[in-house]
């Protein structure tokens, strides 16, 4: 402890907390940062998410990798306010959450980080979110614009270019898929939004880390009726 | 002290008593401009990352993997009711494999000598392995696999990209769907899983003969992450002309010493706190993953020792995005022709040429095979053989058309050393070896058509992404049918497979395949535009070296008497090979269009149709099809229950998985029943 970066670390951290609880933000130069930037140190993914400023839909701010996805099972998908009829993934959201009752919030977040952050800004965000019924653990994410757009590049990146053979530019952006993580362990995947919500809270515990399994080798399948449904027991 | 997380709680809490307007809210936005962290110079995609730690070529040896060992009996038997068709092919030979993690060592220099965590197989006495051991499989002998999962459970596995659940596909056999290995019929640590592979040929029909196939990692969601991480091995059908000993049958070189499998994987490394090279994964990019390091059976830029004689090599693209396109080169350049030898390809995809071709290049998408005979016995000891991939890729998308030269140690893959001949060298390559399986118009009761395209930045099928639960086409028992894939883009390239039988390619781009069409592309030359060099690579009117045309006119007469010193013989000759008629991928590169046949008898079920850049299968490029009773096919998409009752087919492991032992036992095993006689 003690060097400059452990100072810079404990200042953002007030500078977080005094940004939450009162809305007049200190700025960063009086408390003599400068624009080197700490890199979240600790986690498998601390190297690759990055650790950006965002202000939740209750006005919140936080390091996003450090404050909301460091140590945690997480969703996270790319969504805005005007395009959320087109790409319905907030809704497909919605169906998840009850299925979570009891862990959303505790140890699963979901994160729903604005493309359109002038416009989606912490109000919209926050009507938005209580017209959706988003309870605790659900997190529409909003901020500097240079922010969000580096962490949707990052988060769900692609090499570009992708051109239709109509010759319409497709839509590179991921609206439609979700990232689901843990990032205590390092593991991610995706699923796309509009999946059965069952499914995608099953996603969760694939990633859920787990003890060894105990005792003898137990028998995982095909199923013992096979040669029944192979007989073909069609409706 | 407050941790983060009592920060960020308190955050919550505070913040919504904070009642901001929008525009003292758009302001503190702008604030956050300081708290920023600038851009760290870390790429945004894997493919610009920093290049892996070096490693000089030609230093680590090939790996060759071990011949799979059967065991005499599995314990608990294999369960006969689990199985379609079992007492009719019953299991002749058991095999149990293991699938493990471990350190591998991709080259013998530091950092990479310190091993680096690789998931893999491992049976009888051999130490686990990537690729796995190989299967030594025969037509008329079935067999049973009990595949074991013994891979660390999640946060307790060095390979954390990985899921440790797996799902084994043996890609392309003719296999009931229970032992397919679908992205559904997923085990868990601690389980095992019965494969029963019945090795008859599709209707029984001996020209639908298989030969190079491999297993590989399935996963819904991980077959990228989990066949990166080394889920791969190979499984070789041999019969009474492909015997495996080039003593009988058709001679082709001996198994296992001379028939000699190579996987191409392109790998990326880290440099890991403990000064190790460790595998890197993206798991951000939808496109497709390029890696720095060629791999042949997971060994960087190997060596291999060959005597001046004929060889077998299986050559298979492992992915996860690249394409191939393999050329060779030799230390000689006194003469020309050994130079710049030719590949004698023999199959293209599981399936033997009706005759065998010379070929400048082999044209590899991910997922496809090609076995080839390389003849060095024009060589001397002491001389080299290399075996370059010029093919130029960028991104994940797929390849530009650009060739790259030799030189371009990008290009390295393999050295062949010339040693002494130890033994006569006894096998031949045969003039011929089975026709095309019939194609009957009469049985086809279906068309579809499939076109793959993008949206939302996943990949698509007919609009669809993966649903295990919806069955985009019901196909008639023993029917056929024909199919039209479509690349719905300009831009990008899918290698497309579908489980269970092989097609045979109709028409490409409009163009009718005729019998006599062996598929072909004219000489390389440095692309001009992308466009341009793609539709020379896959056709626009590239497919076109007619097999009579080259026979008849220019076709060059292959004088081995005097560069080999064997008997002359005349063989076709292409430029490159690209996998002939008859395939299990189809290579869709921009704005393609592709028809084909394919008939589906034997099995009942659920299978599944993929783009096998397993990049784009994991962001959803797959469907799901069924075998249905004959009548009772369907074209549009169902729920499967609404196709099957009762219960709806569903995998045994839909449930939620107790994440911790504590918190359930989970279902017990099946009661075992007695073994069959």
């Amino acid at each position: 402890m003690g060097d400059p970066g452990d100072k810079a670390m404990k200042d953002r951290r007030e500078i977080l907390a005094a940004g939450a609880k009162a809305v007049t933000a200190i700025p960063a130069l009086a408390l003599g940062m400068t624009d080197d930037c700490e890199r979240p140190a600790r986690g498998p993914n601390a190297g690759e998410i990055p650790n950006h400023v965002v202000i939740t839909h209750q006005g919140a701010k936080a390091l996003f990798y450090d404050d909301l996805v460091a140590g945690r099972m997480v969703v996270l998908h790319c969504m805005s306010i005007a395009t959320e009829p087109r790409y319905r993934t907030v809704e497909s959201l919605a169906r998840v959450q009850p299925l979570l009752t009891g862990r959303l919030g505790r140890d699963v977040f979901f994160y729903s980080l604005t493309v359109d952050p002038e416009r989606d800004t912490v109000n919209a965000l926050r009507d938005f979110a209580a017209r959706q019924g988003a309870g605790p653990g659900w997190s529409f994410l909003t901020g500097e614009a240079a922010a969000l757009l580096d962490l949707k590049e990052r988060l769900f990146s692609h090499s570009g270019g992708h051109v239709h053979g109509d010759g319409g530019e497709a839509e590179d952006c991921a609206m439609a898929m979700l990232r689901y993580g843990n990032a205590a362990v390092g593991l991610w995947g995706s699923v796309p939004a509009g999946s059965d919500p069952e499914w995608l809270v099953r996603r969760l515990s694939w990633v859920e880390a787990r003890e060894p399994a105990a005792g003898p080798p137990r028998r995982g399948g095909p199923h013992p009726d096979t040669y029944l449904r192979s007989e073909g027991r069609m409706s | 002290m407050a941790t983060r997380r009592d920060v960020l709680k308190l955050g919550l809490a505070a913040g919504g008593a904070g009642l901001l307007t929008a525009r003292r809210a758009w302001t503190q936005n702008r604030e956050l401009v300081k708290f920023l962290c600038p851009p760290d110079n870390r790429p945004r995609q894997i493919n610009d990352q920093p290049p892996s730690p070096k490693a000089e070529p030609w230093r680590a040896k090939l790996f060759v993997p071990p011949v799979m060992p059967p065991v005499p009996q599995l314990v608990p038997p294999p369960d006969p009711r689990a199985h379609q068709r079992y007492g009719e092919f019953l299991p002749q030979k058991f095999y149990e494999i293991r699938e493990q993690e471990f350190s591998w060592q991709y080259h013998p220099d530091p950092p990479y000598d310190k091993g680096s965590y690789s998931w893999g197989f491992q049976a009888g006495n051999f130490l686990p392995s990537t690729p796995g051991p190989t299967y030594q499989a025969r037509y008329g002998e079935p067999v049973l696999v009990r595949r074991y999962n013994e891979l660390p459970t999640v946060g307790r596995a060095k390979v954390n990209f990985g899921l440790a659940s797996t799902t084994s596909h043996l890609h392309n056999a003719h296999t009931a769907s229970e032992s397919d290995g679908n992205p559904v019929d997923w085990i868990d640590s601690g389980e095992f899983w019965d494969h029963h592979y019945a090795n008859f040929p599709a209707g029984h029909d001996p020209l639908q003969k298989l030969s190079t196939l491999w297993y590989h990692d399935h996963r819904l969601d991980f077959t990228a992450a989990n066949v990166y991480a080394g889920l791969a091995g190979f499984y070789c059908l041999f019969d009474e002309d492909d015997t495996g000993d080039e003593n009988t049958g058709w001679h082709l070189p001996s198994f296992p010493k001379y028939d000699i499998p190579l996987i191409f994987q392109d790998i990326r490394f880290g440099l890991a706190a403990d000064g190790s090279a460790q595998v890197v994964f993206d798991a951000w990019n939808t496109d497709g993953m390029l890696g720095d390091r060629m791999t042949v059976n997971r060994r960087i830029t190997p060596r291999f020792e060959v005597e001046p004689r004929k060889y077998r090599f299986r050559l298979l693209d492992g992915g996860p995005s690249r394409f191939y396109e393999l050329f060779l080169r030799s230390s000689r350049t006194d003469n020309r022709r050994l130079q710049y030898p030719r590949f004698t390809a023999i199959t293209g995809d599981g399936n033997f040429l009706p005759e065998p071709l010379d070929t400048e290049s082999i044209f590899l998408g991910v997922g496809q095979r090609v076995d080839v005979i390389l003849d060095f016995s024009a060589y001397k000891p002491g001389d080299h053989v290399y075996l370059h991939n010029r093919l130029q890729q960028l991104n994940g998308a797929g390849p530009t058309g650009a060739y790259l030269d030799f030189d371009n140690p990008a290009t390295n893959l393999l050295r062949f050393d010339v040693v002494p001949l130890t033994a006569p060298d006894n096998s031949r390559i045969p003039n011929q070896f089975r026709p095309w399986p019939r194609i009957d118009l009469s049985a086809v009761r279906r068309e579809r058509v499939w076109t793959f395209d993008y949206e939302g930045g996943l990949w698509t099928i007919n609009g669809h992404v993966m649903d295990p639960n919806r069955v985009d086409a019901g196909i008639d028992q023993g029917s056929a049918e024909i199919w039209t894939f479509r690349n719905g883009g300009r831009n990008w390239s899918h290698p497309i497979h579908s489980h269970f039988v092989e097609f045979l390619i109709l028409a490409i781009n409009g163009r009718p395949y005729r019998e006599s069409f062996i598929q072909s592309v004219d000489a390389p030359v440095p692309a001009t535009s992308h466009k341009a060099e793609l539709e020379a690579v896959q056709g626009q009117g590239s497919h076109k070296v007619e097999l009579e045309a080259v026979l008849g006119q220019g076709s060059h007469k292959v004088e081995l008497e005097s560069v080999l010193g064997a008997a002359a013989h005349t063989r076709p000759e292409v430029q490159s090979f690209m996998g002939g008629r008859r395939r299990d991928v189809a290579i869709l590169l921009p704005s393609d269009e592709i028809k084909l046949y394919m008939r589906w008898p034997d099995f009942l079920g659920k299978y599944v149709m993929h783009c096998h850049n397993v990049v784009h299968e994991d962001h959803a490029m797959m469907i799901r099809w069924d075998i249905v009773e004959p009548g009772k096919g369907f074209d549009t998409p169902r729920s499967a229950d609404a196709v099957y009752e009762p219960p709806p087919e569903s995998p045994p492991h839909v449930e939620i998985r107790p994440a911790n032992p504590a918190q359930a036992d989970g279902p017990s095993p099946p009661p075992v029943p007695p073994q069959e006689d």
